[in-house]
């Protein structure tokens, strides 16, 4: 991952980010105020629930929210769908990091719908953390706020509607494949491909 | 035909505080210091989050309800979530493995209490295995999960 140049790590000022993070464990609520504080944020609000963060969302505006999945009563899931929908406009398009442990079996769905920016598995590091953020932080994907579903849109790439059906959106690609550019692999070339020989250097 | 929602642009709050401030390395070398002044409280939460762990499997053994099984679940997750943080991967592994295996029981069916006691004794002998012995952790983890997987195996999707 670069920076300006290619060769450049990646830089960001998060010293006057104000983040939140809700978690349940005073032990792993430690854990991210170290790393966080490492990384330069010097605003960093804690809720042990989905209550109390709901609360503090009502008075504050985050530019990142950080929430683990496990957390008693309301859980994470169900706290990110409340935030993709009832909080205020800036804290609901707001970057959100689901902290993610053991899922249940039960709760997969949940995680996969709750409208989370980008799950970070545990147990977590100060590198992949500052990756994920940096990552989040050239995300431009756009908003998708519907009767199932609230939060970035889901698709990466557009690889348009399957074939048969018209765009529903406007920068979907065509199902139409094109021409290609340049010929197709020869035989010999894709049989290369399966059985690598050893490289004499 | 129902009618398709449009995504909308929003504004990135981030966005503005890239390619200046803190490079990489500044940040997650500062970060990892900042971690290394907890580790040894944190380690010491996780011994008593295995006290408590024995205690609960002790108690249902006799008694499995569905409130141990989600306070030993819940113990378990914790390890799972911290104990990498801090060089203890396999023991985080182990307590993974235990999630799966109380994720997958029915409380009202056969309670597994041999295998989460054997569950328990592999954390207890990991939370003080070096992390160079990994021949170690691997055979002790191999044999965790045999056990869940002959116990308790994965559902069909």
């Amino acid at each position: 991952m670069a920076g300006k140049g290619p060769s450049e790590p990646p830089r960001i000022n998060l010293a006057t980010a104000q983040v939140l993070i809700v978690v349940a464990s005073g032990g792993e609520q430690d854990i991210l105020i170290q790393i966080l504080s490492g990384y330069g944020v010097r605003t960093i609000n804690r809720a042990s629930s989905g209550a109390e963060a709901l609360q503090t969302l009502e008075r504050e505006t985050y530019d990142m929210i950080i929430v683990d999945h496990a957390l008693s009563e309301m859980d994470g899931f169900e706290l990110i769908q409340a935030i993709r929908r009832e909080s205020r406009e800036a804290n609901r398009f707001a970057p959100v990091i689901l902290l993610g442990g053991h899922v249940r079996n039960a709760d997969v769905a949940k995680a996969r719908d709750c409208g989370a920016s980008f799950v970070v598995s545990k147990p977590l590091s100060a590198q992949v953390l500052f990756d994920r953020i940096i990552w989040l932080a050239r995300d431009q994907r756009k908003f998708v706020d519907c009767p199932v579903y609230a939060g970035p849109d889901r698709r990466f790439r557009a690889f348009g509607p399957p074939v048969g059906m018209s765009g529903r959106r406007h920068d979907d690609l065509s199902a139409t494949l094109g021409k290609p550019d340049e010929p197709n692999l020869s035989q010999d070339a894709i049989d290369a491909m399966f059985s690598p020989a050893k490289a004499s250097l | 035909m129902t009618a398709h929602p449009v995504p909308f642009a929003v504004k990135n709050p981030l966005s503005a505080k890239l390619n200046r401030g803190m490079a990489k390395p500044d940040a997650v070398r500062k970060a990892e210091e900042n971690l290394s002044s907890i580790k040894e409280k944190t380690l010491a939460e996780l011994d008593v989050a295995l006290v408590e762990m024995q205690a609960l499997a002790t108690q249902t053994a006799s008694a499995p309800s569905a409130s141990g099984q989600d306070a030993l679940y819940r113990l378990s997750n914790k390890i799972a979530g911290i104990a990498g943080t801090f060089g203890k991967g396999a023991l985080g592994e182990a307590a993974y493995c235990l999630c799966d295996l109380l994720d997958r029981t029915n409380v009202a069916a056969k309670w597994p209490a041999g295998s989460i006691a054997v569950h328990l004794e592999g954390m207890k002998i990991l939370r003080h295995v070096a992390a160079s012995d990994e021949k170690t952790a691997e055979a002790i983890l191999c044999g965790l999960y045999s056990v869940v997987n002959h116990v308790a195996p994965k559902p069909e999707p």
